[in-house]
């Protein structure tokens, strides 16, 4: 392909790239002119469809203001949540998600965290993970770069130090940036809801049934074993339920 | 410093050569395996599947094979954590019996794990007849430690004769009702020193609910004159069975692994012995028919309230807690009946066991919210709990005190659904936050899934990789090696040539080229030296006089007052180029 050509093709891809993302961004501010209106299913209708072409928090977290609104607090819970995996510090997200648990038989108060927890937070909520890859992709630059100097001028104190700080820059954040990715993969968070849902001490409707839940609970996910889900509420509230009486965020 | 860089080096290799071996994830895996290629038809064969990183895999069932007979089978898991990874296996040893003579085929064994299929490679075992083990000779019923066992073990025969460890298992009642907690207990009587005890058998048996105490750390031994011989004996597994069902139950043989200390062995490892327990019968009645669905045990019943004054629209917990030593699984807490005056949400219920030395405790808590229809003086009736007491006989029932708790304010009318409609929350006077606006883009379209990225990194590595074979392998054994090294003189010397602009410059270059080729230190050498050494390489006469003539015209040119042009200059570099090229091929 001629150099004329590429430059051609690629001002094409962008105008496509902005018109799409203008159109996207259209629609999000008619739904919110609907929403500021009163009218909250037109708005959720519009959300719902921008939530098929991308993900974004603010989608999801305006989605759940339309379905606590139109009194559906499951579904609301539901995208805050989902909203929160994004901004996992956001204030708005977790008062409404506050609130709309006043609609829930069963609440757990979340557990404050302890320092370490607060911090490692705070960084994963500061440094998006797309950040963190751009910053591996540094990393390895630079100790390419160190490696280069290192064949050229030979052996310096300088040289020498910086090979070692960039080495360890990237191991560092190559092992941070792997457990994000993992952390990413995995679905480790759902929300009970089915109505007359029971957690019993084992996979399969033979086992005891420990505790009697309801819909709305959050839970952690612990374990798998086909159909059944190891989930725990809290420490002292844990069981075995099946998979199709969760939503998983 | 120079040794700091190696350190760096070598580290980076280690790394590039460690990351294909990093990155994947670990993999679920399931293998079959056999004891032996032949065996006889009166042999037993041992076929063990194992499966890796699976977990609580579901036992392939083999009684559909024809050419073998499944006697036994049993389970055991293991658990590793190594370099930052766990892994898990668990193995399924089948005990099979060949069902006819001639090469018998055990076929793969497929198995599907979140969503993956997994098959075993099939197996091929040589069955001729009789029995390819031999028998224990009638000599060796003389009396011996391993011989006069309390029970029969199905492998004592596999075992030698020095090791002297038995299992016995001990029931606390041959007789009793249904429901009632057995104790079960099992002993090892031993002789040896014992490094560990492994479980094989499933702890699970048919007809008892049971729980099995946690295994402690340490085991205290004590000691016990058995036929004269003083023997160790370690309680080494402890379970509260509750019977399910009346008639005659069996409590089957259960299989351990011990790892007996061996001394004799160099290094002072263990070996693996197999004993297992005898058998136990156990006769249950069934209860009297007026305690029918009732617990059996021993209990105490509480029901308490936390307050005894509260808000009308507030929501108080009541509190149920039977504790006792009957099966805790079977105990269902009574409930408040619903009235006019409050309303009794479902209770949750949990349970604890604690672990006495000689019985098993459970606790069930129920906590039973209720919520009030109207202020006023609230009475929730005394609550009755019956069970039927083993040592007795006899139905017993105990009775909790009525609770009282003091209403007060006004009931604000709310819908009775149990979810609270979001117009009853913004009543309340709290309302979510507002919609947000703003820019969106797609936040789950993540670099590192996307090909560049990949490609990015591939490519960095790459060129790490390449910088670090040209530091390492290309300069020290490539440019370093004597081959390169020669070929390099020639080049250098015709590289240095080339920008010469006086003719008394030659010399230095010659000079260089001359004491690297020969060998020969800068005092050494001279042109007589030179000529010898390139009439010895069969370099042409004619060429060797050329050279000579033309570096010594170079080392006279720095004293001589008649410089020579640029083009005789021109002229004799072009020959000496050639000439140097032609010397060089019989300089090799």
């Amino acid at each position: 392909m001629k150099p004329k050509k590429i430059s051609q093709f690629s001002i094409l891809l962008l105008f496509l790239a902005v018109t799409g993302s203008a159109g996207v961004q259209e629609d999000f501010s008619a739904a919110n002119s609907h929403y500021g209106a009163g009218r909250y299913g037109e708005a959720l209708k519009i959300y719902l469809q921008i939530n098929y072409q991308l993900t974004n928090w603010q989608v999801l977290y305006n989605s759940g203001n339309c379905y606590f609104k139109l009194d559906q607090p499951l579904a609301a819970k539901i995208h805050y949540l989902r909203a929160r995996k994004f901004r996992p510090l956001n204030s708005s997200i977790a008062r409404n998600i506050a609130i709309v648990d006043k609609s829930f038989k069963d609440v757990i108060a979340p557990e404050t965290p302890d320092f370490i927890s607060r911090t490692i937070q705070v960084l994963e909520a500061r440094l998006s993970l797309n950040v963190l890859s751009l910053l591996l992709l540094a990393a390895i630059l630079l100790l390419n770069v160190f490696l280069f100097l290192l064949l050229k001028k030979g052996r310096n104190k300088k040289i020498i130090y910086g090979l070692v700080f960039s080495l360890f820059l990237s191991l560092a954040l190559g092992a941070y940036h792997y457990n994000r990715m993992t952390g990413q993969k995995q679905t480790s968070n759902a929300v009970i809801s089915a109505e007359n849902s029971v957690l019993r001490s084992g996979p399969g409707k033979s086992n005891t049934e420990l505790f009697k839940i309801n819909p709305g609970l959050e839970v952690k996910i612990i374990d798998r074993n086909r159909d059944w889900v190891q989930v725990s509420a809290s420490p002292q509230v844990a069981g075995w339920i099946e998979l199709k009486r969760l939503t998983l965020i | 410093m120079k040794k700091t860089g190696k350190t760096i080096i070598n580290t980076l290799w280690l790394l590039l050569m460690a990351t294909p071996f990093v990155l994947p994830a670990i993999e679920a895996e399931v293998r079959a395996a056999i004891n032996a290629d032949k065996i006889g038809l009166d042999d037993t064969l041992i076929y063990t599947l194992t499966f890796k990183n699976i977990n609580n895999p579901i036992q392939p069932d083999l009684t559909f094979w024809d050419d073998f007979k499944t006697l036994q089978t049993s389970r055991s898991s293991e658990f590793q954590f190594s370099n930052g990874a766990s892994t898990s296996s668990t193995s399924f040893t089948y005990y099979l019996m060949p069902t006819r003579t001639g090469k018998l085929i055990l076929p793969p064994i497929h198995y599907s794990h979140e969503g993956r299929d997994y098959q075993t490679q099939s197996l091929t075992v040589d069955v001729v007849k009789g029995s390819l083990n031999p028998r224990p000779s009638p000599q060796t019923n003389q009396p011996s430690p391993s011989k006069d066992d309390f029970f029969a073990s199905p492998f004592q025969n596999q075992q030698p004769q020095a090791v002297d460890a038995r299992l016995q298992a001990v029931i606390s009642k041959i007789n009793c009702l249904k429901g009632e907690q057995l104790l079960f207990r099992i002993f090892l009587y031993t002789r040896n020193r014992i490094e560990a005890v492994n479980m094989i058998s499933s702890p699970s048996f048919a007809g008892f609910w049971q729980e099995w105490f946690p295994v402690p750390q340490s085991i205290a031994a004590s000691s016990e004159n058995v036929n004269g011989l003083i023997y160790q004996v370690y309680e080494i597994r402890k379970a509260a069975l509750f019977a399910n069902e009346s008639g005659t139950l069996t409590i089957p043989a259960l299989q351990f692994e011990l790892q007996i200390v061996d001394s004799a062995s160099m290094f002072f490892g263990a070996k693996p012995v197999r004993r297992s327990t005898q058998a136990i019968k156990i006769n249950v009645n069934e209860p009297p028919a007026a305690a029918a669905g009732l617990p059996v045990g021993q209990f105490s019943f509480l029901v308490s309230c936390p307050q005894t004054m509260a808000n009308s629209n507030d929501i108080v917990t009541l509190q149920i807690k039977i504790n006792g030593s009957g099966n805790s699984k079977t105990v269902i807490p009574p409930t408040f009946p619903n009235n006019e005056l409050f309303q009794v949400y479902p209770a949750k219920i949990s349970q604890e066991n604690i672990y006495n030395s000689l019985d098993l405790a459970g606790t069930v808590k129920a906590e039973i919210p209720v919520s009030f229809n109207k202020a006023g003086a609230v009475t929730f009736p005394a609550l009755e709990f019956k069970y039927f007491d083993p040592v007795s006989r006899s139905i017993i029932s105990l009775r909790s005190q009525p609770l009282l708790i003091q209403v007060s304010g006004e009931k604000l009318k709310q819908d009775k659904s149990m979810t609270l409609p979001q117009s009853a929350i913004v009543q309340k006077g709290e309302d979510i936050d507002f919609i947000k606006s703003g820019p969106i883009h797609d936040q789950a379209r993540y670099f590192y899934r996307q090909d560049w990225y990949a490609g990015v990194i591939v490519l960095l590595f790459a060129i790490n990789l390449l910088f670090l074979l040209k530091i390492t392998i290309w300069q020290r054994y490539i440019i370093g090696s004597p081959l390169l090294k020669n070929r390099q003189i020639l080049s250098l010397t015709l590289r240095r040539l080339a920008p010469v602009q006086h003719y008394e410059d030659i010399a230095a270059i010659l000079d260089y080229y001359c004491t690297e080729k020969s060998g020969l230190g800068f005092a050494e050498i001279n042109n007589q030296k030179i000529g010898e050494l390139l009439h010895q390489r069969h370099v042409p006469v004619n060429s060797i006089e050329k050279f000579l003539f033309i570096k010594s015209q170079a080392e006279l040119a720095k004293f001589s007052p008649l410089k020579k042009t640029q083009a005789e200059l021109k002229s004799d570099l072009q020959l000496l180029r050639t000439l140097l090229k032609a010397i060089d091929k019989k300089l090799k």
